[in-house]
C-alpha cells in the first residue's frame, strides 16, 4: 500500500495537471509535438519519482535532504531557472526578429516613394 | 574629397525639435540627411519630411540602436562613402559634422567619435558623473580609454559601417560600437565636438537608472548571446 504525505499529494496532482495542459496544447495546435512529448515526459517523470521512492531516496542521500520530495523541489527549482533562461534567449531572438522585419519595411516603403 | 555623405537621424517623439535639427544640417551643404522615424506618436515624420529628409518609419518603436541600424543599411544601401550619425534633440552642432568627416574622408582612419569633453561643453555635474562611469564601464568591458561615450555623434566610412555590427537595439548600442571598433581593430579617433544642453535635451537625455538599465544590460546580453 503506498501512502503519500501532503506534499507528494499536491506535487501529483499539480504534475496531472500541468499534463492535461500539455496534451491540450498540443491538440490545438500550440506546441509542437516534440515541445508536447518534452513537456510530457518532465511531468510524467515527476509523478513516477514521488512513487518510487526507492530512486528518490537514492537522490535523497545524493543531495542530503531531509525528505524525498524535497529533492525533487529542489531539482525543480534548477529546472525552472533554465526554463526562465531559455525564454529569455528566445524573447531576445523574437526582438530581434521584429526588429529586423520593422526595419526591412521602412526601407522598403522609402523605395517605393 | 569626401564622396557621398549620409547623416543619419534617429528620432522618437521629436516632434518640436526635429525640423530644427533638419534644416540647420541642410544650411552646411548636406542634401543626404535621413530621418529615421521610430515608431513616433508625434509628427516627427512630418515635420522631417517637410524640411526635405528622407524619412523612414518604424511601425513600433525598436529603439535607438535599431534606428541607427536602419538609417545605416539605407545609407549603404545607396551608396554612402561616410555615413554620420547624428542626435535628434539638437544638442550636435551641424558646423561640427565636417570636422568629424575630414580625418575618414582623408582615409587616414575609418571611424571618428565625437567627444564633449574634448571640446567646449559645459556638461551638467550629474551628467557628467554618469558619463564618467560609463568610461569606466566602458575600460572595463571593452579594455579601451576614451575621453566620451555615449556620445551619438559619429562618422564611419563605408567599410567601416560595414564591418560594424549592431545588434543591441536599445541604448547599449553605442558601447556595442566601441566594442566592435576594438575587435575588429578599425581605426579610429576622438573628435573634440560641442554639445549643448538644453531644457529640451536634458529632459530627453537618459536618467541615472536608465543608465544602470543599460549597463545591467550590457553585462546580461555578454552572457547569453
Amino acid at each position: 500500500m503506498v501512502t503519500l504525505d501532503l506534499l507528494e499529494i499536491v506535487v501529483t496532482a499539480f504534475a496531472l495537471f500541468a499534463l492535461s495542459r500539455v496534451m491540450l496544447r498540443m491538440k490545438d495546435g500550440k506546441i509542437t509535438k516534440k515541445e508536447g512529448f518534452f513537456w510530457c515526459a518532465v511531468w510524467v517523470l515527476a509523478i513516477v519519482l514521488v512513487f518510487v521512492k526507492d530512486y528518490l531516496n537514492l537522490l535523497q542521500d545524493f543531495i542530503s535532504t531531509r525528505r524525498p520530495v524535497d529533492a525533487i523541489i529542489y531539482i525543480s527549482i534548477i529546472l525552472l531557472f533554465y526554463l526562465v533562461f531559455r525564454i529569455y534567449v528566445k524573447l531576445d531572438q523574437m526582438e530581434q526578429d521584429i526588429t529586423t522585419i520593422v526595419r526591412n519595411r521602412a526601407i522598403q516603403r522609402a523605395r517605393k516613394k | 574629397m569626401e564622396g557621398k555623405v549620409f547623416i543619419i537621424i534617429p528620432a522618437f517623439n521629436e516632434g518640436k525639435k526635429i525640423g530644427e535639427v533638419v534644416a540647420s544640417i541642410r544650411q552646411e551643404g548636406y542634401a543626404n540627411l535621413v530621418v529615421v522615424d521610430d515608431g513616433s506618436k508625434d509628427k516627427t515624420a512630418a515635420v522631417a519630411a517637410a524640411r526635405g529628409a528622407i524619412v523612414l518609419r518604424h511601425m513600433i518603436n525598436r529603439g535607438q540602436g535599431a534606428a541607427l541600424k536602419t538609417g545605416i543599411e539605407y545609407a549603404l544601401q545607396h551608396g554612402a562613402d561616410i555615413i554620420v550619425t547624428f542626435d535628434a534633440d539638437g544638442q550636435h552642432h551641424p558646423q561640427d559634422i565636417q570636422h568629424m568627416i575630414a580625418p575618414v574622408a582623408q582615409g587616414k582612419i575609418a571611424v571618428t567619435l565625437g567627444s564633449r569633453f574634448l571640446g567646449h561643453s559645459e556638461v551638467p555635474p550629474i551628467k557628467r558623473l554618469i558619463l564618467k562611469g560609463g568610461i569606466l564601464f566602458t575600460r572595463i568591458f571593452s579594455s579601451i580609454w576614451l575621453t566620451d561615450v555615449h556620445n551619438g555623434f559619429r562618422a564611419f566610412s563605408r567599410r567601416a559601417a560595414e564591418q560594424i555590427r549592431i545588434k543591441q537595439d536599445k541604448m547599449e548600442h553605442a558601447s556595442e560600437i566601441i566594442e566592435e571598433i576594438v575587435q575588429k581593430n578599425i581605426p579610429f579617433q576622438e573628435v573634440p565636438v560641442t554639445v549643448t544642453y538644453t531644457e529640451y535635451s536634458k529632459q530627453r537625455g537618459q536618467s541615472p537608472w536608465n543608465s544602470l538599465k543599460i549597463a545591467f544590460n550590457l553585462v546580461w546580453r555578454k552572457l547569453t548571446r
